[in-house]
C-alpha cells in the first residue's frame, strides 16, 4: 500500500490526478462557459446542489457528497460560485476564437480591483504566473461571494485559480474600511456555529490548543468533526503564539471518520455473527 | 514557577480542583495545582458526568447526596456566572433480572430511609416517563427526580474560576516527574518545569494516580481501564433523564444540546493506559442500544472517544494518607464516578488535610482495606 500522502492531502493543493472527472471533454469545451469545482473535503455542505437551477451538479445521497458537474447541463451561469462557501468553484469559458479564454475566480477580499487593470494571476500554490487584465467585477453581498473574471491564454485555463492586486494599486492603507466589513462575525464551526470572535475571545482568555477550543467552544465536535474550522482555528493559535502552522499540534481526531446509524453498526455485527 | 507551597496538587482534573477549592475556601494560602496536559484533558472532560443519589449501599448513597446538593447550589458557593449546565431530569434506572429487581426495592427503601426522594416503578410506569424504551425488556425500574447530569467542561471551568480567585495557582502543560521524599520524610515535587517544595502532596492524577504513587514509592492499589463512550447527532429533545441499567449494561442520556451520548462497560477492555477507540465498543453500544430504544436505531454516531477508569478491587474510591509517607494523600480509585463524586472528594480530603471531622465518616475508605481483607461490600450499582 502506498502509505504516501498525496500533494491535496498534505499542501491542499490539487493535482492532475485529483481533477480527472471534474473537466469537460472536448465538445462541452467548445460549447459555452463551465464550472469546474475543485471540492475534495466530504463535509456536510450542499448550497452548490441546491442552488443550481439546471440540475447540472449530480445530486447528493449524502449531504456529505462530492458535487461531480454534469458538463451537458451546465451553463456557467456561476450561481454556484456564488455561493461556494469554500471558493472552490471557479467558471472557465474557452468558447470564444483565439487564443485568450476568461476564468471567473471568486474573491473575497477588499478593495475589489478594477476593471481593465492588471492584476496578477496565481496559481493553486499561490505562486504569481503571469500579469492578466480583469474583463469583469461582480461585486459580492447578501451571502454571495464577489467574482472576478480575468483574460488568461486557453493553455492556462486550468492553472490560474487566485489573483493579487499589484501593491502600487492599492491606493492607500485605510482603503477597507468598517462599513465594508460585515456586520456579523464569520462562522468558523457551521456545525455548531461558533464564530471567529468566540474563538478569538478564547484565545485572548489562554486556552491554547484546538482540544481545549472545543471543550469550551464544541467547535468541530459536529457532523464534520472540524473538517471545516480546525484549519481556521490553528491558524488563529499560530498567529496568537507567533510561529508558524506546521508547529501546532492538530488535535484529536476521533473516529467515525463519516456519521454512520446506529442499526447500521448494530447490524453489521449480526451479519458478522452469521458469517463466522 | 512558585518554589514552595503548602498543598501541591497532582492532577487538574475535576477531583484536584475540587480538593484545591475547598482547601482554599477553609483558608489555606498556598495551593498548587499541576496539571501534564489542560485542566480536565483526562477522565473528567471524557466521563458521562452523571449525577444520582440512587446507590445501593448507604455510604455512597451519603457521598452522592453530599455532591448533588453541592452541584445544586454550585452557582452560590462558586460565586461566579457559568453556567454548569445540572440538568436534573432524574435518573431512570432499568432492571433487567428478576433479582435485580429484588435488590431495587431494597435500594429504594435504604435510600428514602437517607433522605433520597426515589421511588419503584413498573415497567408501565417508566414507560410513561421515557416512551422510546421497549419497557418488554425490562422487569421495573427506579427513578428519582433529583438526579441528572452536568456538562464537564464548564464544571471544570467554573471550580477552576472559583478556585483562582481564592488564589489557588494552577500550572497546565506542567508534569510532574518525581515526588521529592527524604527517608519517610516528604518533600515536594519535581516537575519538568521546576521543583515546588511542599509538605503535603494529593494524588489526585485519576487514571494516572498509579504511576505517581509508584514516583513517591508508596503503595495503591488500583489499576486503570479503558472505557468508551459514543455520542450522536443532535436532535430536538425527546429524552429527559438519564436511563442507566446495570444488568442491561448502558447509561444513555440527552444533553441540553440534543446529541445522545452512552456507555457501557465490558470486561475485556485493556487495563492499561490506552485512550484508542474501538470498533467493538461501537457494535456492541448500537446492539445495546437498539435493542433497548429501537427508534434510536436512525441516529447517526458522529463521535466516539475512550476514557480511563481508575479502579480498585472493590470499586470504592480510596481516600487516605499514604501510611508510608505522611503528608502524600491518596483521592483515587474512583472506579468510574470520580466526576460525580468531586464535590465530597474536595470535602473529604480537605478535612483530614486540617486535621478535621469530615461530614461522612469515610474511614473505611482507607488504603489498607486491601491489605487487611476488609474490602466493603461490593456496590451492586454500578456501569
Amino acid at each position: 500500500m502506498n502509505t504516501e500522502l498525496s500533494l491535496l492531502r498534505r499542501e491542499g493543493l490539487a493535482s492532475a490526478d485529483d481533477l480527472r472527472g471534474r473537466l469537460p471533454g472536448e465538445e462541452d469545451r467548445k460549447r459555452g462557459p463551465y464550472a469546474v469545482i475543485e471540492c475534495f473535503e466530504k463535509i456536510p455542505c450542499n448550497p452548490c446542489v441546491v442552488s443550481c437551477r439546471f440540475n447540472a451538479i449530480l445530486p447528493f445521497e449524502d449531504i456529505n457528497d462530492l458535487p461531480y458537474v454534469d458538463f451537458s447541463a451546465c451553463t456557467g451561469c456561476a450561481v454556484c460560485a456564488r455561493v461556494c462557501p469554500g471558493l472552490a468553484i471557479f467558471i472557465v469559458d474557452e468558447s470564444m476564437e483565439g487564443e485568450m479564454g476568461t476564468i471567473m475566480l471568486p474573491y473575497e477580499y477588499l478593495p475589489l480591483p478594477e476593471k481593465d487593470r492588471q492584476v496578477l494571476a496565481r496559481g493553486r500554490d499561490g505562486k504569481v504566473l503571469f500579469p492578466a487584465r480583469v474583463v469583469r467585477v461582480m461585486k459580492g453581498g447578501k451571502g454571495k461571494t464577489a467574482l472576478v473574471t480575468l483574460e488568461v491564454p486557453k493553455e492556462y485555463l486550468q492553472e490560474v485559480r487566485s489573483f493579487s492586486i499589484p501593491e502600487e494599486q492599492v491606493s492607500a492603507p485605510g482603503v477597507c474600511t468598517a462599513a465594508d466589513l460585515p456586520e456579523e462575525s464569520p462562522i468558523v464551526c457551521r456545525c455548531e456555529g461558533v464564530d471567529l470572535e468566540e474563538i478569538r475571545d478564547l484565545i485572548a482568555r489562554g486556552y491554547k490548543t484546538v482540544d481545549e477550543i472545543k471543550h469550551r467552544s464544541r467547535a468541530g465536535m459536529g457532523p464534520c468533526q472540524g473538517r471545516s474550522c480546525r484549519q481556521v482555528i490553528l491558524s488563529e493559535l499560530a498567529r496568537d503564539a507567533g510561529v508558524s502552522l506546521e508547529e501546532f499540534e492538530a488535535g484529536s481526531f476521533r473516529p467515525p471518520t463519516t456519521p454512520v446509524s446506529i442499526d447500521v453498526l448494530a447490524k453489521g455485527s449480526e451479519e458478522d455473527a452469521e458469517n463466522s | 514557577m512558585q518554589k514552595t507551597a503548602d498543598v501541591a496538587i497532582v492532577g487538574g482534573g475535576i477531583s484536584g480542583l475540587s480538593i484545591a477549592f475547598q482547601l482554599a475556601q477553609a483558608g489555606v494560602k498556598n495551593i498548587a495545582i499541576i496539571e501534564k496536559n489542560f485542566l480536565g484533558s483526562g477522565a473528567t472532560g471524557r466521563c458521562g458526568a452523571g449525577i444520582r443519589m440512587q446507590w445501593g449501599t448507604e455510604l455512597n448513597c451519603l457521598l452522592s447526596k453530599y455532591s448533588c446538593e453541592f452541584y445544586e447550589q454550585a452557582h452560590e458557593i462558586f460565586h461566579n456566572d457559568i453556567d454548569i449546565e445540572f440538568e436534573q431530569g432524574g435518573y431512570l434506572i432499568g432492571a433487567g433480572t428478576d433479582e435485580e429487581l429484588e435488590q431495587f426495592k431494597r435500594n429504594v427503601k435504604l435510600q428514602n430511609k437517607l433522605g433520597i426522594e426515589s421511588v419503584f416503578l413498573s415497567p408501565e410506569e417508566a414507560g410513561e416517563i421515557l416512551p422510546h424504551l421497549d419497557i418488554t425488556q425490562i422487569k421495573g425500574a427506579t427513578f428519582c427526580h433529583r438526579d441528572g447530569h452536568l456538562n464537564p467542561f464548564r464544571t471544570v471551568e467554573a471550580y477552576a474560576e472559583a478556585a483562582k480567585s481564592l488564589g489557588v495557582s494552577i500550572y497546565e502543560y506542567t508534569e510532574v516527574r518525581e515526588i521529592l521524599r527524604d527517608g519517610n520524610t516528604l518533600k515536594g515535587v519535581r516537575t519538568n518545569k521546576g521543583d515546588i517544595k511542599a509538605p503535603i502532596v494529593v494524588n489526585a492524577a485519576g487514571g494516572y494516580s498509579g504511576l505517581i504513587a509508584g514516583m513517591a514509592a508508596v503503595d495503591l492499589p488500583v489499576y486503570s481501564q479503558r472505557h468508551q463512550i459514543m455520542v450522536t447527532e443532535p436532535v430536538e429533545a425527546m429524552q429527559e433523564p438519564m436511563f442507566m441499567g446495570f444488568s442491561l449494561n448502558i447509561y444513555i442520556q440527552q444533553v441540553p444540546h440534543g446529541s445522545f451520548i452512552m456507555g457501557r462497560s465490558d470486561d475485556s477492555e485493556p487495563k492499561d493506559l490506552r485512550l484508542t477507540s474501538s470498533w467493538h465498543f461501537l457494535e456492541e453500544m448500537s446492539k445495546t442500544c437498539t435493542t433497548l430504544m429501537p427508534r434510536l436505531g436512525r441516529l447517526k454516531i458522529i463521535r466516539q472517544w475512550a476514557g480511563l477508569y481508575n479502579m480498585t478491587a472493590d470499586a470504592q474510591p480510596i481516600y487516605d494518607e499514604a501510611p508510608e509517607l505522611p503528608g502524600f494523600y491518596h483521592a483515587a480509585g474512583f472506579s468510574g464516578h470520580g466526576f460525580m463524586l468531586a464535590p465530597v472528594t474536595g470535602h473529604v480530603i480537605a478535612k483530614r488535610i486540617l486535621g478535621e471531622e469530615p461530614d461522612i465518616d469515610v474511614s473505611c475508605l482507607n488504603v489498607s482495606r486491601f491489605k487487611d481483607g476488609g474490602l466493603l461490600p461490593t456496590e451492586s450499582s454500578v456501569v
